[in-house]
Order: C-alpha cells, then structure tokens, then sequence
C-alpha cells in the first residue's frame, strides 16, 4: 500500500519459520489462504511455489467445504519467503527485540528495542506468536524459550500489561522430528503410502502408521512425569491438537492411533510424525517413538515440546484488530488466542491494512461474517473470545454456503484492489476471469435444452428425475444428481462446444453457484436482519447502567466486552434477543432525545 | 393461464379452465374431488370463486415449487394472486413473518380476540374469512371463519382488518374475535400456525414491531424496555413450569442426540480427510436421524385432537337391552332427549345429542341396546349402533349392576373381572382393543399390534412419552399380555412405520372405555360393599383391560336417585380433557402452539435432511441438521457452534 515499513524480528532468520507441521491449507484453513491471496496476501503464492504435495479435500461432501491442502518444503517455504519480503519496497527487516511501546497518552507513538533505540511511527503491530514470556516443557524440564530453542521475550509481555491490557496463558505443542535414515519401511503391515506429488525430481512419500497398545501402555506408566499431566502445565491447550497423552488418557478403547509421516522438506531428512504432540521426558519420546512399528531404530533429531505462552485476551480489540484503549497499536496472530499459520495470517493481513489505512486517514476494512472466513474469524475472537487457541473449522461459519474456496476471489479481489493490496496484473486477471464466468452463468441460465432419446436412456439408466418440458441447463443442475461434467456426455454437439470455452475450474465454480442458488436466496433474508442490526453502531461511551432492563449479567457482559456494533452485541454469549431489543429502544430514545434538544 | 400471463383482470379468468396445462388441470380435478377434469367451464367457475374448496396450501406451494422453474403463470400463482391481489405464493414465504397472538387473556373469557401482524395479514384474513374482497378497513365484519386447509369451520366471529401503516403495528394487521372458549382458540391459533410465513408471537413483539415502525411516542417507548423485560420473566417462568417433567426431558434428550448428529456430521466434513474418523459415522447418524424423526412424528401426531376440539369428543352409550342406556343420556344431558320406557328395544335409531362438558364439546350418542333379533327395525338400529362404537372416541358401557353381582356369586371366586369384560365386549359384537388387530394386520408386523393394544388402554399422552422412550432404551419393549407373564420384544427400529400419520388414523378407531354399573339402588347397601370390594380388588389383577378396572374406569350409579352419578360426570369430564388436551395438541396456550410449530419444522428439516444425503451435500445436510436443532433449541435453550465443538472433541479423537 506504498507505506514505509519496518519488520522487526527476533531472528530475521526464522521469518515464516513453519514451528509445527509443514503443511499450509486443509478445511476451512485453505479457504482463510484463497482469502489471504484474494486480498493481495503472499501466502498462496509461496505455499504453491514451495509444496511438495497438493491434495482436494472433501471432494464429495459438497463444494462448500472442498478444501486445498499443500505439503510444504519447510526450508524452501522459509527462503522464497524471506527473499519475497526483501525484494518488497519499502520493507525494511533489522534484528531487534522490542522491549517496550512508546506512548502518548492513550496512543502508541513508536517502540524501543533491546539496544535502546527508539523508533518512533505511525502505527506499531504486534505478532509475538509464542514468543511472549515463551516457557518450554520437556517432561519436568522447563526452560524460557519463544520456539525450539530461540530467545523469549519478556520485557514487551509486562510493557503491554502495564499499557492496561489484559494477558492470559495458553499452551501448545509439537511432535518430536525424526531421523527418516533409520525407518524401516519395508515391514510396516498397517501402513499405506501416500506418493507425494511429483516434480522433475525424484519423489518423496508420505507413509501411515499407527500407535500401539504397548506404546499406551509406555505413555501410561510415565504419565506422571509428563508436563501436562504432572502439574507442570496448567494453562489450556488446544481441544484438536490434543497431545498423544491426551488422546490415551481421554480415549483409552483407542488401541491404536494414525500417524502421518510427513517429510518436512526435500532437503532434508527429518521427518514430522504428525499427531505425535507431547510434553513427555525424552526418554520416554524415544522408547515411545521406538515402540511404533516401522520406527523401531528411529532416532529424535529434535525432541518434542509443549510451550505456554501469553496472549492477550481478543475482546480488548476491535475489528480491525487495533486495541479499544490504546490507539495505533494492533495485535495478530497468536498474540490473540489463535492457533496456525493461515489463521495467523489472516490477522496479520488485515491488522496491517487497518493500520495502514489508519495512519492514510482512510475508512478501515472490515470483512462481514457473511462474505469470509475471515470475518468469521475476527468476529469470533472479538465477540466471543477464546478460552483456547482458537482454530478455524467451516462449522463456525453460519454462511458456510456462501463461503467456498472457488468464490475467494469474488468475494474479495475488489476489495483488494480497493486498498491497493492486489496488483493490477492480478486483478485483470481477475476481472478476465469473473467476465468469463459470468458469460457462462448466463449461457447456462439462458440456453433451453429437451434431452433426445439417448440422453432420456441414459439418464433413466442412472435413475435421475427428468423435467417433463424444455428448459433452461441450469434448471437441470438445480436437479439432484446432474451435474455438467455428466450432462456433457449427453449433450448435443452444438452445447459442448460452446462449453469447451470454459475450463473445469470455471465451470465447477459456476455449476456451484448455480446449484446453491435457492439455498443463498433463503438464506439472504436471514443475511438481511443480520446486516440490520449489523450496521448499529453502538457509541464507545454508552453507558449500560443507564439502560433499563438489562439484567445485571448482560450488563456485566455488555461493560466487559463493549461490542462496537448491535450485532456484535447479540453474538456474545448469554445476551438475548429482548437485551437487544432494549439497546436498540435506548439508542433511539437517546437519538431522539437529541433531536428534541437540538431543535 | 399456463401460457399466457396473468392480467390484473379478475373477469379474465373466466375461461381460466381451458388454458390450463395438464399437471393443473388434474390438480383441479383432483381439488374438487371428481375424476373427469373436463367438467363444464362454468361449473368450475361457479365452485372456483364460492371459495368452499381451495386447494390445500401445501399442494399449491408444491406445485408452485415445480412450476416456477418455467418461469410461466401457473394455477397456484393464479389462486395465491387473486386472493391476495399482489401476493404469488413464492413472494409470500420471501417476506418478513408474520405474527400472531392471543391479545384477551388466557383462561375461558366471553370473547377472545387474536391479532395478526404482518405482510402475510391479508393473506390469511381473506383465506379464514374467505373474503373475495377485503372488508372495509378498521370496520367490524361478521363472518365465518373456516380451516382453509380442511374447510372445516372454526368459529363465527368479527373480523377487523386494519392496513398499514394505520395501525397498531404500523405493519397491515387484522384482529379476529371469536367466543372465547379454549377450542375455538386453540383452533384458531393452530390455524394461523399452519399458514407459511406465520408463527406465534415472541413476547413483547407486537410492542417491538410498532417501536421499529415508529408507532409509539417516547413516553411509550420508555415503557417498552421494561415490558419486553417483564414479558420475557414471565414466559421464562412459564416456560420453565411447563419445562418441568416428562416433556423437557424428552425435549432434552431429542436436543442431545441431535446434537451429536450434528457434531458428527461435521467432524466428518471438517476432519474426515486427515482424521481417523470412523467410516460408520454417517450410517449411525442416518439410523439415529430416522429414528428421532420417527419420535417426533409420533409425538406430533395429536390423534385428531384439533378436529376433536371443533367437531366436539364422539361418546357413544352401548349396552344390553334395558340396562338404562337411555335414562343416562337424559341424565346427562337433564332433559328428556331419548323415550324411557321399561320395554326392552325401546331405542331404535341413535340419538344424539351435542352437550358442553367442562368447555369441551362432546356428542353424546344414545344406541339401541344390542342382542340378538328378528326385528328388522331393530336389526338395522343394532348395526348403525355397532358402527357408530366404531367411530366413537369414547365408549360409554352400560351394565346392570345386579349382572355383576350374579356372576359374581355363581364364579364362586374365580370370576376374573377383565375375562368378563372382554367376553361381554365379545358378546355384544363389539371387539374392543383386537379390532384394530384385524384392520392393520396385512400392512404391519406383529409388534405394531402388541403397540397399539397398549395404546388402547393407556391414556395417548402416556402412549407418546412412552413410546419415545422405549425407542431409546435400545428398542425393547416390555407389556404385560392378557395372561399377565411379561413379556420381552425385540423392536428393529426400521419395523416402526415411517409414516405414522396413516398407521395412527387407523389404531385411532380404539375407543376408551367407561363401565357403568347401573340401578344401584335396586342393591342393598352389602351388596354395594361387596361390589365395592370386589372392584377395588380386581383393580389390582393384571390383565388386558386392566386400566379399564381401576376406579376411574367403573363407575357404580343410579339413573333413578342420582347416585354416583356426579362421580360419573367427574370421570366421563377428565376422559374428555384428556382426549382434547395434549402436552403440545389443541391446547390454547400460545406457548404450546409455538412449541408445536417448532417441532413441525423440525420434522421438516430432519426429512429435508435425508433428501440431501441422497444427493450427497453433506454441507446442506448439515445445514438441515442445524435448523432442526435450533428448532429444538428454541424449546430448550439456546444453542451455538460451541456446543458442537464441544461434543466434536469429546467424541472425536482428533489432533494432529
């Protein structure tokens, strides 16, 4: 967006460091990265220059939730990233630590680092990921560590406390990393390969295996002197990334759980065994590991962790992730109670087009619940907050129709291009591409067709439902069972070459949108009373002792978490509709109230 | 018009019949009973605008559904124009709902009066009132009100049709007033309720809706705030009494197993691809879906309650010759309505006589006395009473108590009251409990039958609760048979009809069952003793008919000095209220209507669910798992996201 920018890190290194499982995308979370990129975000780009293996998810539930997942090269993904980011004008990268906000008042000024410059700006963003107050678990070990063995950071966590906001705890983990030279992969008689995708070069495979009974049994006996179940631990973890003493003692008829062997890059040997997570000792990581079959002579080239953090609580912020006490100063990613690389992302991005826009003088940008997942996910945090780190599921999104990973970019690029995030070249071909659909939206929707005698056959030999008269093509994919690819088999010549104009990914989205459409239309008046009551601002100075006929619960709730707008306000938990109802009759009552002492 | 577009010319439509396409025209016929559709133009002009039959409003949205993809004007859309003249049924269900409410007080009052607020008011005032044109605004109308759906009548009364923005609301409103009894109320609630786009009123709402549309001066809006505060405290406690006890634990358990439906349903769309996720999992959520939906069928299913409450409970007096069947009827109804004379074969023909007992309707029916006969006459009048007990509600049995008495002396002990019942039922014609037996048997299993002789004695509310709740413990079923051994069944949940409508019509034909033990005061009073004795013991014996002999069930009076006789009103009052009153059914209680369309709509979207299943959606199959829950949440308690997580994660080993 043309602003100077300064990136300061604690190891320049270490920029887009994968810490967990080299892996980018997966439902709902490769929906957030088609987001990212429709706004102008990297992150699609350098997981598709970097992926070793790239898969379709959910292909038969339903295109809503069809999903992209990449395997990343971990070193490759880091390197086209950090080099991506130096070739950005106007970015700048130095290696500092910052150890406190300069502040004015209640705005933030510029930042002061570990080697007591201070760098004074318009607008300071702050993504710590775990490095706040970072404390590492390795059975009853425990050291100060941001990550596997770089620096935390203390200083900034008591900085941001004694600006007023308020901190948690959460906890994390990853799995152990593996030597792939002492595999055994010849004897495994539960595994199934799964081949990566294939470049030039030589492939490289993914392997299953499972857990076993004695490998339990291992973990059972050393439960004790696990981190988490030894009272060392006792900030909240995430509830899907539960480590593998988690899942023993919480599923105990499991006999066996699945293990991904994932290589975590070309380059390198080591091997993450995904869902392995643990806080236990290391001996007891490598006598469990050791005791899976298939690894059997493995070695651990980095042990497994659990890490506390601190983070701070997300109803302190307001939707454009900049803080409600403290001006110019905006917080992402796990700073604010989330889990994972897009969802982190997601916040980075729009924190920093809020704060740039902020710094131009220009209106915010904030994403509905209606148009993305990313929406979902700011509105989420700040109208509900996060008792753990919080990841996205497409069951947290009400509109989930709507949502799909082939729409992203019609749901965002203009916005995008708006704020002077997506080049031009990206958006012409954006601009290309919706034309083109929308060519074939209206082919589709236009064209009548009666299916001849052969295509009756056929489609009665697949038991689907014909419409007794002609009509338009669309209204023979509204039909269950149709689809294009199946009706083109059928279809006179003079129709599939008109289709062949379009590709498959054009006509898979345009065959969605067609199939969806009475559903969004039905959906479209519950979208309408939430944009209602959605576009209600409620004053920042409202005050809620004021109001009669709240409860004293949702005064509580109201003065805590002072939503910004009505809408938010009904989505926090334990307010009712009569509570809204009883906000909106005081807005207008002190509206008019207004008027009348006006005139 | 399937052809041609409809012109805003009522006269037009006067050749209408011609131009329609066939699907209508069969549709028209089919509307009108009569299987030849090509019946003289003007013979359906003439039954077209009388109004008497519209088409049933599901089957107009049905047809609208598949035609409006042609984009032509059909039928439907033609009936939905003129009688809301800017109204096509699809534009209906589009707009915002519309609300209704009982704006009198609860209770038995003089008059009641229901409000109506909201886009759909014409609507619905033309269609219950069948007006062809609107009344005259803010002018009270008398008029009929009638089901459209059904066409049976519900009440006379005022109507009141006041268009926006004049109004209470500022939305087009109407006010009926009708007698305030709670079966018209409850009839005219659940009238409103079966309309599109209409549901009963949220506390407060009328006030909030003339708030929005700016209707109420700043005093007033003051107020509001509290109101809508109070109204709320109010229907939570109401809410919370009626929560108490059977009802909210089977809402409960309904709302928990959908819940993990649902979550697991979108464990499977969220972690299938890289969890383990069991394979099983849509199959167990297929076979719990199917079986709840079967439960809620069931429990909706209100046994023509509603009819009952218009149409009055059917009670029907039968019995032996000159047992005093006649002298009852004129008891009850305190006039003189059947001839009394000691000949034997006195009633001929059934007499009936249409009485108010406790607000309910009821039509009291008086039979000739059955026995065996030459009398062609009474031959006939035999038949019409053997017929008549089996449309009947209630049986009114009618026995001499000296009868009792003699066969209870000559059984020297070893007289069983319920083998005598039954064996008199026999002998009487009548075939109490085993006839449904003989009516379902070529379209149901065994079990079903051993089902309905248990619903025959056991009071419908019981029969519900119970059933849903022997569908959950593991579908086995436990009754005692007639040789009072129990008896263990096995139930396959798919041998449950998965429409029950038609399988409840049918063992709906099991009457209840009242005894009269008539001309007490021909007994000394030792006799009465020993009789007393005597009922109180055989109350506890197990047998079929067992809840015939409880105490409720038999009653010892006198036509002659009125002994017992109020015992008996008692008891014949409490059978009729039951009948009449469900948990959910025809009650007059706006709650109970909300609650009913809540569940219908749950139903709804559970079948809806199945649907796209077979289209393999999973993510619309989800969605209609939601709505269904949120339905079922509004009658528990509020459901988020949260708590499918929740269960995803308790159930779901999942984590990478």
């Amino acid at each position: 967006m043309g602003l100077r920018t300064l990136l300061l890190t604690m190891t320049v290194d270490n920029i887009a460091q994968m810490s967990c499982n080299p892996a980018v995308g997966g439902v709902a979370k490769g929906h957030l990265v088609k987001e990212i990129d429709a706004l102008g975000g990297l992150m699609a780009m350098i997981a598709d220059e970097t992926g070793i293996q790239f898969r379709r998810l959910n292909t038969s539930k339903g295109a809503a939730v069809q999903a992209t997942r990449c395997q990343s090269d971990m070193l490759a993904y880091k390197i086209r990233m950090k080099n991506q980011l130096e070739a950005t004008p106007n970015l700048k990268i130095l290696q500092r630590e910052v150890r406190a906000l300069i502040r004015a008042g209640n705005r933030v000024e510029g930042v002061i680092t570990h080697m007591d410059e201070e760098i004074r700006c318009g607008a300071v963003i702050i993504t710590t990921g775990t490095f706040l107050n970072g404390l590492i678990h390795i059975g009853k070990k425990k050291f100060p560590a941001g990550r596997a063995w770089e620096f935390s950071s203390s200083a900034l966590s008591e900085d941001l406390q004694n600006n007023g906001l308020l901190m948690g705890r959460l906890k994390t983990g990853t799995t152990p990393r593996l030597n792939n030279i002492r595999l055994i992969f010849l004897c495994w008689r539960n595994s199934r390969a799964i081949c990566l995708f294939r470049l030039f070069h030589f492939g490289v495979s993914c392997h299953i295996t499972y857990t076993n009974p004695q490998g339990h049994h291992i973990i059972a006996e050393n439960l004790d002197r696990s981190a988490m179940y030894g009272g060392e631990i006792t900030s909240v973890g995430p509830r899907y990334c539960p480590s593998i003493e988690d899942k023993i003692v919480k599923f105990p008829d499991k006999s066996q759980h699945q293990i991904f062997l994932e290589p975590t890059s070309l380059d390198s040997i080591e091997i993450y065994p995904n869902g392995m997570s643990t806080s236990m000792p290391f001996d007891v990581q490598l006598q469990f590991m050791r005791s899976i079959r298939g690894l059997e002579n493995v070695e651990i080239i980095r042990p497994g962790y659990a890490i506390e953090y601190d983070f701070c609580f997300p109803h302190q912020l307001k939707l454009t992730l900049e803080a409600k006490d403290t001006e110019n100063l905006f917080l992402a990613g796990q700073i604010n109670g989330t889990t994972g690389y897009e969802e982190a992302a997601a916040q980075g991005l729009i924190a920093g087009i809020n704060a740039a826009l902020k710094v131009m003088n220009k209106n915010e940008l904030i994403l509905k619940r209606s148009e993305s997942y990313i929406g979902v996910l700011i509105d989420d945090l700040i109208s509900k907050g996060t008792e753990e780190p919080y990841r996205m599921f497409t069951s947290r999104a009400e509109y989930r129709l709507m949502l799909r990973e082939d729409n992203a970019d019609r749901r965002l690029c203009q916005k995008g291009y708006d704020i002077g995030l997506l080049g031009q070249r990206k958006y012409d071909i954006f601009c290309e591409k919706q034309s083109r659909m929308k060519k074939l939206h209206d082919y589709l929707s236009t064209e009548k067709y009666r299916p001849d005698e052969q295509a009756i056959a056929a489609f009665a030999h697949e038991e689907l439902e014909l419409i007794p008269e002609t009509a338009e093509l669309s209204a023979y994919l509204k039909k269950p069972g149709f689809s294009l690819p199946l009706m083109e088999k059928y279809l006179p010549k003079s129709y599939t070459e008109t289709l062949r104009e379009w590709n498959d990914t054009e006509k898979q989205s345009v065959e969605a949108d067609i199939r969806y459409e009475g559903y969004l239309k039905r959906q479209e008046s519950q979208l309408k009373s939430y944009l209602r009551i959605e576009a209600v601002r409620l004053p920042a100075d409202i005050n809620y002792d004021a109001v009669a006929g709240l409860s004293n619960e949702i005064r509580e709730k109201l003065k805590k978490h002072r939503p910004q707008t009505l809408g938010q306000a009904n989505r926090i938990s334990g307010v009712t509709p009569a509570a809204i109802t009883i906000l909106q009759i005081y807005l207008r009552k002190k509206d008019r109230a207004g008027e009348l002492t006006a005139s | 018009m399937c052809n041609m577009r409809w012109q805003s010319n009522y006269y037009y439509c006067r050749h209408w019949i011609r131009m329609l396409c066939q699907e209508c025209l069969s549709f028209v016929a089919h509307m009108y009973g009569c299987k030849n559709p090509s019946l003289s133009c003007r013979w359906q002009f003439k039954h077209f605008w009388s109004f008497r039959q519209m088409p049933a409003y599901s089957d107009v949205l049905y047809l609208a559904k598949n035609h409006a993809a042609s984009g032509i004007v059909h039928l439907p859309v033609f009936i939905a124009r003129i009688t809301s003249r800017n109204m096509c049924s699809t534009a209906l269900a589009q707009q915002g709902t519309t609300i209704f409410a009982l704006s009198s007080g609860h209770g038995k009052c003089g008059v009641a009066v229901i409000r109506i607020s909201g886009p759909h008011t014409q609507f619905v005032v033309q269609r219950i009132g069948r007006f062809l044109k609107l009344p005259l605004a803010r002018n009270a109308v008398l008029r009929h009100l009638t089901d459209p759906e059904s066409g049976s009548p519900i009440d006379r009364g005022l109507v009141l049709w006041f268009p926006g923005p004049q109004s209470f609301t500022g939305e087009d409103c109407a006010e009926f007033h009708v007698h305030g009894g709670p079966a018209v109320v409850g009839a005219l609630l659940q009238t409103l309720a079966r309309f599109p786009g209409c549901c009963a009123a949220e506390p407060g709402e009328f006030a909030k809706r003339a708030f929005i549309n700016g209707k109420l001066d700043l005093t007033e809006v003051e107020g509001l705030g509290d109101l809508i505060h109070a109204e709320t405290e109010a229907q939570m406690r109401q809410a919370l009494r009626q929560m108490e006890g059977d009802l909210s634990k089977l809402y409960t358990d309904w709302r928990e197993r959908l819940i993990k439906c649902v979550a697991k349903i979108e464990a499977f769309i969220d972690f299938s691809e890289d969890q383990n996720i069991e394979d099983d999992v849509i199959e167990t959520v297929n076979t719990e879906i199917n079986v709840l939906t079967r439960e809620l069928q069931s429990h909706l299913n209100d046994n023509r309650r509603g009819e009952r409450l218009r149409g009055g409970v059917h009670v029907t007096i039968l019995g032996e010759p000159n047992v005093g069947k006649s002298s009852l009827l004129n008891a009850i109804c305190q006039r003189p309505a059947a001839i009394v004379t000691p000949i034997a074969g006195t009633t001929r023909d059934i007499i009936e006589t249409a009485i108010n007992l406790g607000g309910y309707p009821v039509l009291l029916s008086d039979t000739a006395g059955l026995r065996e006969t030459e009398d062609l006459v009474e031959k006939e009048g035999i038949e019409r009473a053997l017929k008549r007990a089996k449309q009947t509600d209630i049986i009114v049995l009618v026995l001499e108590a000296k009868h009792i008495l003699q066969q209870l002396s000559s059984g020297k002990g070893n007289f069983c009251m319920s083998e005598f019942v039954e064996k008199h039922l026999k002998d009487l014609g009548l075939k109490v409990g085993t006839k449904s037996k003989q009516e379902i048997s070529d379209d149901k299993p065994d079990r079903e039958q051993h089902r309905d002789q248990n619903s025959s004695v056991n009071s419908r509310r019981n029969e519900l609760i119970a059933r849903a709740a022997y569908n959950r413990t593991d579908h086995e079923c436990i009754h005692s048979d007639s040789y009072g051994t129990v008896q263990q069944h096995q139930q396959d949940p798919e041998s449950f009809p998965v429409n029950c409508t038609t399988q409840q019509d049918k063992s709906e034909f099991i009457p209840d069952l009242i005894m009269i033990l008539n001309k007490s005061d021909i007994l000394t009073d030792r006799d009465k003793e020993e009789l007393r004795h005597f009922l109180s013991y055989a109350s506890m014996q197990t047998g079929n008919l067992t809840s015939l002999m409880n105490e409720n069930s038999v009653c010892i009076l006198s036509c002659r000095d009125g002994e017992g006789f109020q015992h008996f009103l008692q008891v014949l009052k409490d059978r009729v209220e039951s009948l009449c009153t469900n948990p959910l059914a025809a009650v007059p209680s706006l709650t109970q209507v909300r609650h009913r369309s809540h569940l219908e709509n749950c139903v709804r979207h559970l079948m809806s669910y199945q649907d796209k299943l077979q289209e393999e959606d999973y993510v619309l199959a989800a969605q209609a798992l939601r709505k269904a829950l949120r339905e079922i949440g509004k009658l528990t308690g509020k459901i988020t996201s949260e708590d499918i997580l929740d269960v995803i994660f308790r159930d779901f080993c999942i984590g990478k």
